[in-house]
């Protein structure tokens, strides 16, 4: 549906993206995610035509909108935006505000449209209110149902909840997603909140230094982040220093010694066995050293552990707690321990690390 | 030159329309400035010989004079009203702050034959003091109203609010932390305003004084009725009496190079006091002033208001109601009603086309667009008589070929279907109030948030449709604030509607004038006064506004 292919992007002499390539298919919601800055909203005014393409190429329903040759004027592109300050024409009251793209339709069939679109967002009884009279909420309705009127292709959101409070945010998010998805819309979201790109999008893609490194599930970027910002940029770990060292039969584990390639990962936490693919890429040898991405969820409180840490910070999230940790050296961990296992500033308690997916980074 | 006519026809196309018009517009009104300009380098040595045989000494001197000498009265008048405004609260501030803008709606020709029927030899102040003192008419010394300094000193006082508005912002703005300073360190406040408030301000009140000196060299209605001899007369007789419309746009293009000389002052001030402005801290607090000295404060901040708004107004009104007599009301309706029409299309005019102008530069911020927008603007600075004359000049020829061709294809002589109608009136106002209307679209434009335009460009609108849409309602204010503006100039112009107004067409102005230069004054009270009550309007709007800044510091 929206496919871009090796697009790069700048502004003068200004390089602001580097070989961009995604893709959605129809119904999908995808997400760019960064830090403020990173060319997010760039891409997202080559999409709707704002800006014009140095190299690569922007497809809708594999009819190329842009690429360095050509652009396609905005207005034809069956696009629609809902923008980050909601662009709400002052002077018009709702139903005019979201009837605005039908113009070129008949009366009836353009109230008719605007009317469903209305309903859709659920502002039936907000229709004649003009947008300073709305709630910030009410507003974002409106902006998405004056965009989504029309019945676009593709559905661009920029930063669309960064204006709202953030009890309201993520309510109106799911909300938000289960419209777009009930008319099947096909639509990306720029933000820089990663809590919004998880409760909106089905794909994320993670810009950085004005490339896209990774472009996945939430739960692929979590659990498998492909480069070290992504790892620190999504969700929060720590990194603790890791030792490669050779693979020999010990009694614990259970694995034969069969395979002479095997490697562990030694730390101060136990040793852990390199994924396979790490050995095949050749990325690790014997006496390097690496680090290791721990996440919170990944370490259990357990009393029983021989390995105590000392409680060096803690933040209470209701059902959890946030513990930072400290071992004898180096940087402190974080725990997210059920939180009916208290403990005080100073106290010390056993932990366990159980690493479903080892993800290693090279120093 | 051949490139930079490629690359302009090149930048013209490549933009919409709306950059197309604004070239085309922009060349339109920048003619009679080329006009102007190049007939100062068709240098005519015989009529330079003789005009400096004879009159210009006379014109570079008075001009100089007259525009020095605003200059300086205004500046003086702006800058202590806008300081005691500002600094002091005394009782009846409010009041003052508001009547302090009133003489702006007084042009200065009419101030000028009010001030001399109040004070000439049959005049009631002169009347009195012989009665008074039994004094015949040699006995005693009266200062004459009709010379150079009455000229001088009646414009600096309808000119001062200038200054006075640019000031006034420009103090208000300056940190109360400067004058802890100065306390902390023992400055008295009159060493203080000399040393750190005035020279903070000097580039606002320069700016000012610099528009009012615009004003007193573009002034021919109080001049030409003193009968100083300036050059804007000069060019009025040049082309009146003699008809003689070289010399006249020479004359013209001497003039401009005063008046750019003044447009670089401006400019560079202008762009001075943004460096000097400093917005950051609390802006000064108005010290509370009680008793006399809060009397003393009031009644010297209402003496320039009582003697270039009160007086002359009440003046004007005792003749217009109390002496006029009925006869000379018939044809109050028909010129009442030429200003009004003419005032309305020229409004509307030039609104639109100021509209299309900002709007051509939003939708293609190039610098074409940008460039004509500027030459566009310099028209404010343009005495009146000049910019008739730089149309005259196009538009006559215009009308002699036209003459020429019709006559020989159809042996028809339509006559003067430019030079001689409405259509030179409008486009010299057109010149001459462009920037007037250009300041409130542009500032109105801008506040319309980018992001309204690609909204409405994603869901389908021509920039067309934009402008009708989106930008026109949202304007609505700016437009009608502009459009009342010009409405009010273009009612209160003179000297272009005298030298270009149609056969027999009578305004306001112009029969407010015509009467006055007859000795008719109580009959030339009416029109006049009509000028001036209308006029009020725009000075409650610049009041609101004015207002409206100062809030935004406090």
């Amino acid at each position: 549906m929206l496919d871009i292919n090796n697009l790069s992007l700048s502004y003068g002499t200004q390089k602001v993206l580097k070989n961009l390539t995604i893709s959605l298919q129809k119904g999908e919601i995808g997400c760019i995610l960064g830090p403020s800055g990173c060319g997010k909203t760039t891409l997202l005014r080559a999409i709707a035509g704002f800006k014009s393409v140095q190299v690569g190429s922007i497809s809708v329903n594999d009819i190329v909108v842009s690429d360095a040759a050509y652009k396609m004027p905005v207005a034809k592109r069956k696009i629609g935006v809902v923008f980050q300050d909601f662009a709400l024409f002052p002077h018009m009251n709702v139903l005019k505000n979201v009837a605005y793209g039908l113009s070129k339709l008949s009366k009836s069939e353009a109230l008719k449209l605007a009317q469903e679109a209305i309903e859709l967002v659920g502002l039936n009884d907000a229709k004649s209110k003009y947008p300073h009279e709305l709630s910030g909420g009410q507003q974002q309705r409106v902006a998405i149902a004056r965009a989504i009127a029309p019945k676009p292709d593709l559905l661009l959101l920029d930063e669309p909840f960064s204006s709202l409070d953030p009890d309201l945010r993520e309510r109106l998010s799911s909300e938000i997603r289960s419209i777009i998805k009930q008319q099947n819309i096909t639509a990306l979201l720029i933000t820089h909140d990663q809590t919004e790109a998880f409760a909106m999008a089905d794909k994320i893609g993670v810009l950085h230094h004005q490339q896209c490194r990774q472009w996945g599930t939430a739960y692929d970027l979590y659990h498998e982040p492909a480069t070290e910002f992504i790892a620190d940029f999504v969700g929060e770990g720590v990194f603790i220093p890791v030792q490669v060292v050779a693979y020999e039969n010990d009694k614990e584990s259970k694995i034969e010694a069969s395979d002479e390639k095997l490697l562990w990962l030694e730390t101060q936490l136990g040793r852990f066995l390199l994924p396979q693919e790490y050995i095949d890429n050749a990325m690790f040898k014997v006496g390097d050293t690496a680090k290791m991405l721990v996440r919170p969820d990944d370490l259990r409180h357990q009393d029983e552990s021989v390995l105590k840490a000392k409680v060096v910070g803690r933040s209470f999230r209701g059902a959890y707690i946030l513990y930072r940790l400290s071992l004898k050296e180096g940087e402190p961990l974080l725990c997210l321990a059920p939180s009916h296992h208290d403990h005080k500033i100073g106290e010390s308690f056993g932990i366990h690390l159980e690493v479903e997916h080892v993800i290693c980074f090279p120093n | 030159m051949q490139v930079g006519v490629n690359r302009l026809i090149k930048n013209a196309f490549k933009g919409s329309a709306f950059t197309i018009y604004s070239v085309l517009a922009g060349l339109l009104l920048g003619l009679p400035l080329f006009v102007i300009f190049f007939s100062f380098f068709s240098w005519d040595s015989a009529i330079w010989q003789h005009l400096a045989a004879t009159v210009l000494p006379k014109y570079i001197s008075n001009s100089l004079l007259l525009a020095l000498g605003v200059g300086l009265g205004a500046t003086i008048l702006g800058t202590c009203l806008a300081w005691l405004i500002v600094n002091y609260n005394f009782y009846g501030r409010r009041l003052i702050q508001w009547m302090v803008l009133l003489p702006l709606a007084m042009p200065a020709y009419i101030i000028a034959y009010t001030y001399t029927g109040l004070l000439d030899f049959a005049g009631p102040l002169q009347t009195f003091i012989r009665d008074t003192f039994d004094l015949g008419a040699q006995d005693y010394w009266f200062p004459e109203v009709r010379s150079l300094s009455g000229a001088i000193i009646l414009m600096s006082l309808v000119l001062y609010p200038y200054v006075y508005i640019l000031a006034r912002t420009a103090f208000s703005e300056q940190s109360q932390k400067y004058r802890e300073v100065s306390e902390l360190a023992g400055v008295s406040p009159l060493k203080h305003f000399f040393k750190v408030a005035l020279p903070l301000a000097r580039p606002a009140i320069m700016t000012g004084a610099a528009l009012a000196m615009m004003e007193a060299l573009a002034d021919f209605g109080t001049v030409e009725y003193f009968g100083v001899s300036t050059f804007t007369t000069g060019i009025y007789r040049t082309w009146f009496g003699m008809g003689d419309i070289k010399a006249a746009s020479q004359l013209s293009g001497f003039l401009c190079l005063f008046v750019f000389i003044l447009i670089m002052v401006e400019k560079m001030s202008r762009r001075d006091s943004q460096n000097y402005s400093s917005r950051q801290g609390k802006s000064a607090q108005a010290k509370q002033v009680k008793g006399i000295n809060g009397a003393l404060i009031f009644v010297l901040c209402s003496l320039p208001v009582a003697f270039g708004f009160i007086i002359p107004f009440v003046q004007l009104a005792t003749w217009a109601f109390s002496f006029s007599d009925l006869s000379n009301l018939a044809d109050y309706p028909e010129y009442a009603m030429n200003s009004a029409m003419l005032a309305s299309i020229g409004a509307i005019v030039v609104v639109a086309m100021a509209l299309l102008f900002s709007y051509a530069k939003r939708l293609h911020p190039s610098k074409t667009v940008s460039g004509f927008i500027q030459l566009v603007s310099l028209g404010y600075a343009l005495p009146g008589t000049v910019i008739a004359i730089g149309v005259l000049v196009p538009l006559g020829w215009l009308d002699i070929k036209l003459n020429v061709l019709t006559n020989v294809w159809f042996n028809f002589q339509p006559g003067l279907v430019f030079s001689g109608t409405v259509f030179a009136l409008i486009f010299a106002y057109a010149i001459r109030f462009m920037s007037v209307a250009l300041n409130n679209t542009e500032a109105g434009i801008q506040r319309i948030k980018p992001s309204m335009d690609e909204a409405s460009k994603v869901l389908g609108d021509s920039p067309s449709q934009r402008l009708l849409r989106i930008h026109i309602p949202l304007l609505k204010a700016s437009l009608l604030s502009a459009t009342l503006l010009v409405f009010v100039d273009i009612l209160k112009e003179l000297p272009a509607t005298l030298v270009l107004r149609p056969f027999n067409f009578n305004t306001l102005a112009v029969k407010a004038f015509e009467l006055a230069s007859d000795e008719r004054l109580i009959d030339a009270a009416l029109p006049s006064i009509t000028i001036v009550l209308v006029g009020i309007l725009p000075v409650i709007i610049l009041t609101k506004t004015l207002d409206g800044i100062e809030r935004k510091y406090a």
